[in-house]
C-alpha cells in the first residue's frame, strides 16, 4: 500500500510538473492547484488517493466558501480591480470571481463571489452593506451582500462520499405518470421564475427611470435657485417684502 | 381575510380512524385528514393563526379527534420562536431560522385548538445530534421552515439541549424526524374501531423505549400483547399513569382531564389570555430589525397578485376560534409515529433493484481535457449555432459539472461537457440546473427524445427535465439604477460626497433618498421570490407525495 501510494505521489509530481509549465488561468494557491491535477489522475489511480484529497480538498474548498462574499446588484462596469479597490478598506481581497448569467436576460445585474483573507473581514462586509447602502462604481443603487454559498461555485469539488443512482422509469411503471406530471410542474416552475424575473426587472427600469427624474428636477431646481441669487432678483424680491437675506 | 363562513366551506375529509373515547364513545379518534387539499398526519407541524398576532404560531398536533357535537379539535404542543422566549435566552445563541418545542409541565406546553384554527403545514425539521434522531439530509435542511433541537420547558423556563424519552409527554421519536423507510407509511397500521383509544396509551406507556431504529409495525405487536396486560381501569387511570411518566423524573400524577377536553372543552380565549401574558413574552415584533427600516417594510400587499395564492405558509384564513397558545395544559398523552416532514416515498428500495450507482466513473475518451479548453461562454455561442446545447432542470442543486456529465454518459451513453448554472440569490433552491454541450447535433435530439418521452428518475424522486434553451444573454448591456449628474451645481454637490468609485451613502444627501428607495425595492423583490419559491417547493412536495412506489 505504501508503496504504491508512494509511486502514485512520485508519478502526480511529474505530470503536475508538465501542466505548471502550461499557463493556467485560474489563481489558486500552488497546493490546491497540485490537487486539481491530482483529481483529474484519480480514474487512473482510483482507489489510493482518492479517499483523502477528495475529503481534505472539501474541506478547504468549505473554509474557502466561509470567508467569501457574494455580491449581486453589480454594474457590468464593476471589474475585478474595481471590486477590489472597493473593498480594501475592510480587508485583503484574495479573488473575485464573477458569476457568468447563462440564462437570465442580458439586463441582469452582474453577480461575484470575493473572497476575503478572513471570515471575520467577510463577515464585516456583509454587516457594514446591511447597515449602510454600499455603492460600487456608480449612484444610487447600492450593491448587497451575502455569505456566499456553496452551489455559488463554478469550480465546486465533489462532495465525498456522494453517490448518484439514476433509473428510466419505464412507461407501465405506476410512478411514470407522477414523474412525467413533476417534469411539466418544473417547467412551468421555471417559467414562473423567468416572469418574476421579468417583472422584476421592469420594476428596477421604472425606478431608475424615475430616479432620473427626480435627479432632472432637483437640478432645475437649484440652478433656478442659483440664477435667482446670482441675477440679483433674490435681493429686489428681499426688498419687496421686507425680508432681510443674509449673504454667504 | 376570509371570513367564518367560508372556512366551513373550505374542503375537509377526515382520514384514517385511531379509536374512540370518551364516557359514551362518542368520541372518535383520528390519525389523518384533509383540510384544503392538504393532508395532515397526526406528529405534523403546523402553523396555527391566531386573530391580532402578526405571525402564525407553530405546533405539533399530538392529537386529532372530533367530539360529539361534531367539533373537530386538534391538540398541539407548541414550538417557541426564540423572540417569544427571549426573556430566558439571555446570551443563548440561537441560529436563524431556530424554534424550540414545548417541554416539561405548565402553562404553554400544549393546548387543545378548534382544528380550522390551522392555517397551512409548516415544515419543522428536527438537527439534534441524537442518535435517535434520523439525521436530516443538507436538502431536507435547505426545505426546512424551522429547525430545531433544544427544547424549552415552560414549567422552569429553561433551555435544554438534552431529550429524554419523552418530551413534554409526546414519546422522543415522534420529536425526531421520520427515517425515510416510515416516511411512506407515516402512520403504523392501526387496529381498527374495535380496539380503544386506551390500549394505544398503555402499550406504548408499557414499552421501553427502543430507540428510532423500531420498525413501524412493532407497536402495533407489542399493544396486542400489553391490551390484556391493562384491562384494569378506566380510560381514564390509564391516560394519568400515561401522564405520569413525564420528561422530568418527578413522577407527579395530573389531572387527566381528557375527558373534558373531548367532550365539552372548547378553548376558552378568556383562560389563554390572562395566562399568557404573564407567561411568555410577547415581543414578536422585536424582531432583528438590523439595518435601515426600509428593508423590512415588504408587506404582503407588496406581491404580485399571482404569488398570493393559498399554497404559500403565509396565513390567509381565520379561524372561528383562534388558536390557545395558553391556558390549561392538557394530560399529554403518547402516540407512534413521527412526522416533521412532508415528504414523497423515497424511491430507494426501488432504485436499489436496477439501478446504476454512477461512482463507476466514465471512460475518458475526452482527451481534449488535457489541454486548455476555449472558455465556456465561446463554446456556449458556437454549440447554440450548432444546435448541440441543452438545458437541464429539477438536478439537484448541489451536483457539479462532472457529475452531470456522468449521469448524461450513464443513462445516455453521450458524452457532454456540462456546467452547472451557478447559483445566485434568486436562483430556485428546488431545482439545479445545468447547460449541457453535445458533441453532435444528432446526439442532442437523441438525448432530448429519450429524456422528454422516457423518465430518467434521479435521487430523491427528481425526474431529470430537459428544454432548449432560449437565446443565451451574452454580454451585460443595460444597467438600471446608476445615473450620471450632468448638472454642474448638483453634481459639484454630490461629489463631495462620493469620492471613490465605492462609497457607503450617508443619509442626508439625495442619493441617500434614492438607495433607500432601491433597497426597498430589493427587499420586496427578495419577499416575492421567497413566496414564489415557497409556493413551489410545496406544489412539488404535494405531488411528490403521490408516487406509488418507495
Amino acid at each position: 500500500m505504501n508503496m504504491r501510494t508512494m509511486a502514485c505521489g512520485m508519478t502526480v509530481v511529474t505530470l503536475h510538473e508538465m501542466v505548471h509549465h502550461e499557463t493556467m488561468e485560474n489563481e489558486m494557491p500552488r497546493v490546491q492547484r497540485r490537487k486539481q491535477v491530482l483529481l483529474a489522475l484519480v480514474p487512473l489511480f482510483s482507489f489510493i488517493a482518492m479517499e483523502l484529497s477528495d475529503e481534505e480538498q472539501y474541506a478547504a474548498f468549505k473554509d474557502k466558501v466561509k470567508r467569501t462574499v457574494y455580491f449581486d446588484n453589480l454594474t457590468p462596469q464593476a471589474t475585478d480591480a474595481v471590486m477590489k479597490t472597493a473593498l480594501d478598506q475592510f480587508g485583503n481581497v484574495l479573488s473575485v470571481q464573477f458569476i457568468p448569467n447563462y440564462i437570465g436576460p442580458s439586463k441582469m445585474p452582474a453577480a461575484a463571489l470575493v473572497e476575503m483573507e478572513t471570515e471575520k473581514q467577510a463577515m464585516k462586509i456583509i454587516e457594514e452593506t446591511e447597515d449602510f447602502p454600499f455603492m460600487i462604481s456608480g449612484m444610487p443603487r447600492p450593491v448587497r451582500a451575502f455569505p456566499a454559498e456553496i452551489e455559488m461555485y463554478e469550480d465546486r469539488p465533489r462532495k465525498p462520499g456522494r453517490t448518484i443512482q439514476c433509473q428510466w422509469l419505464e412507461e407501465k411503471d405506476p410512478d411514470f405518470a407522477v414523474a412525467q406530471q413533476i417534469k411539466d410542474l418544473v417547467k412551468y416552475q421555471a417559467t414562473e421564475a423567468s416572469f418574476m424575473l421579468k417583472q422584476q426587472l421592469a420594476e428596477e427600469e421604472r425606478l431608475h427611470n424615475k430616479h432620473g427624474e427626480t435627479l432632472k428636477a432637483n437640478a432645475k431646481k437649484l440652478d433656478l435657485i442659483e440664477k435667482v441669487l446670482t441675477d440679483g432678483s433674490a435681493r429686489k424680491l428681499g426688498t419687496c417684502y421686507n425680508i432681510r437675506l443674509q449673504e454667504n | 381575510m376570509v371570513e367564518v363562513d367560508d372556512v366551513a366551506n373550505l374542503e375537509f375529509n377526515w382520514g384514517k380512524k385511531r379509536g374512540v373515547g370518551g364516557k359514551r364513545k362518542e368520541v372518535q379518534f383520528y390519525e389523518s385528514f384533509t383540510y384544503d387539499g392538504v393532508d395532515y398526519n397526526l406528529y405534523d407541524s403546523v402553523y396555527m393563526v391566531k386573530e391580532g398576532e402578526p405571525e402564525p404560531y407553530i405546533g405539533k398536533l399530538i392529537k386529532i379527534w372530533e367530539s360529539g357535537d361534531k367539533s373537530k379539535k386538534v391538540k398541539v404542543q407548541w414550538f417557541f420562536q426564540p423572540s417569544e422566549i427571549s426573556r430566558w435566552l439571555d446570551d443563548v445563541s440561537v441560529l436563524e431560522n431556530e424554534i424550540f418545542l414545548a417541554t416539561g409541565e405548565g402553562v404553554g406546553l400544549a393546548n387543545v385548538n378548534p382544528l380550522e384554527a390551522i392555517a397551512g403545514k409548516c415544515n419543522v425539521v428536527c438537527t439534534s445530534k441524537d442518535s435517535r434522531n434520523h439525521q436530516p439530509s443538507e436538502e431536507e435542511l435547505k426545505l426546512a421552515d424551522y429547525v430545531f433541537y433544544r427544547t424549552f420547558d415552560v414549567g422552569s423556563c429553561t433551555i435544554l439541549d438534552k431529550m429524554d424519552d419523552k418530551v413534554g409527554g409526546t414519546e422522543v421519536r415522534f420529536v425526531f424526524n421520520k427515517k425515510e423507510s416510515e416516511a411512506a407509511c407515516a402512520v403504523p397500521e392501526r387496529i381498527p374501531d374495535g380496539k380503544d383509544e386506551k390500549e394505544c396509551a398503555v402499550a406504548c406507556n408499557a414499552v421501553e423505549f427502543n430507540t428510532l431504529s423500531t420498525t413501524v409495525g412493532q407497536p402495533e405487536s407489542l399493544l396486542g400483547e400489553e391490551v390484556t396486560a391493562s384491562k384494569a381501569g378506566t380510560v381514564k387511570d390509564e391516560l394519568e399513569m400515561a401522564t405520569d411518566t413525564k420528561v422530568k423524573a418527578e413522577k407527579r400524577p395530573q389531572p387527566a382531564n381528557f375527558h373534558s377536553d373531548s367532550e365539552e372543552k372548547p378553548s376558552k380565549k378568556a383562560k389563554k389570555d390572562d395566562v399568557i401574558k404573564s407567561s411568555v413574552d410577547k415581543s414578536r415584533k422585536k424582531l432583528v430589525e438590523r439595518g435601515s427600516d426600509v428593508k423590512t417594510m415588504p408587506t404582503a400587499a407588496d406581491v404580485p397578485a399571482e404569488n398570493t395564492k393559498s399554497g404559500n405558509n403565509v396565513p390567509i384564513r381565520q379561524a372561528k376560534d383562534k388558536p390557545s397558545k395558553q391556558g390549561k395544559v392538557d394530560c399529554p398523552r403518547k402516540e407512534k409515529n413521527i412526522n416533521n416532514i412532508e415528504k414523497g416515498p423515497s424511491n430507494k428500495e426501488k432504485l436499489g433493484n436496477k439501478t446504476k450507482g454512477l461512482s463507476g466513473g466514465r471512460p475518458d475518451v475526452d482527451n481534449s481535457k488535457w489541454f486548455r479548453q476555449s472558455p465556456f461562454e465561446d463554446r456556449v455561442e458556437i454549440a447554440q449555432k450548432d444546435g448541440t446545447i441543452l438545458m437541464l432542470h429539477n438536478l439537484d442543486p448541489e451536483y457539479v459539472s462532472g457529475e452531470v456529465e456522468d449521469i448524461i454518459w450513464h443513462a445516455l451513453k453521450e458524452h457532454c461537457s456540462a456546467k452547472m448554472v451557478q447559483r445566485t440569490k434568486i436562483s430556485t433552491p428546488h431545482s439545479g440546473q445545468a447547460i449541457v454541450i453535445f458533441k453532435t447535433r444528432d446526439g442532442t435530439e437523441r438525448a432530448m427524445t429519450k429524456l422528454n418521452e422516457g423518465c430518467l428518475m434521479l435521487p430523491n424522486g427528481r425526474p431529470l427535465v430537459c428544454s432548449t434553451p432560449s437565446t443565451f444573454p451574452g454580454k451585460q448591456s443595460t444597467f438600471y439604477g446608476h445615473l450620471v449628474i450632468d448638472n454642474k451645481t448638483l453634481g459639484q454637490r454630490e461629489k463631495k460626497g462620493a469620492v471613490s468609485t465605492s462609497h457607503c451613502s450617508q443619509p442626508n444627501t439625495i442619493e441617500y433618498d434614492m438607495a433607500m428607495e432601491w433597497c426597498l425595492l430589493q427587499a420586496r423583490s427578495d419577499s416575492w421570490w421567497k413566496r414564489l419559491y415557497k409556493k413551489q417547493g410545496l406544489e412539488l412536495r404535494r405531488l411528490k407525495a403521490t408516487f406509488k412506489s418507495k
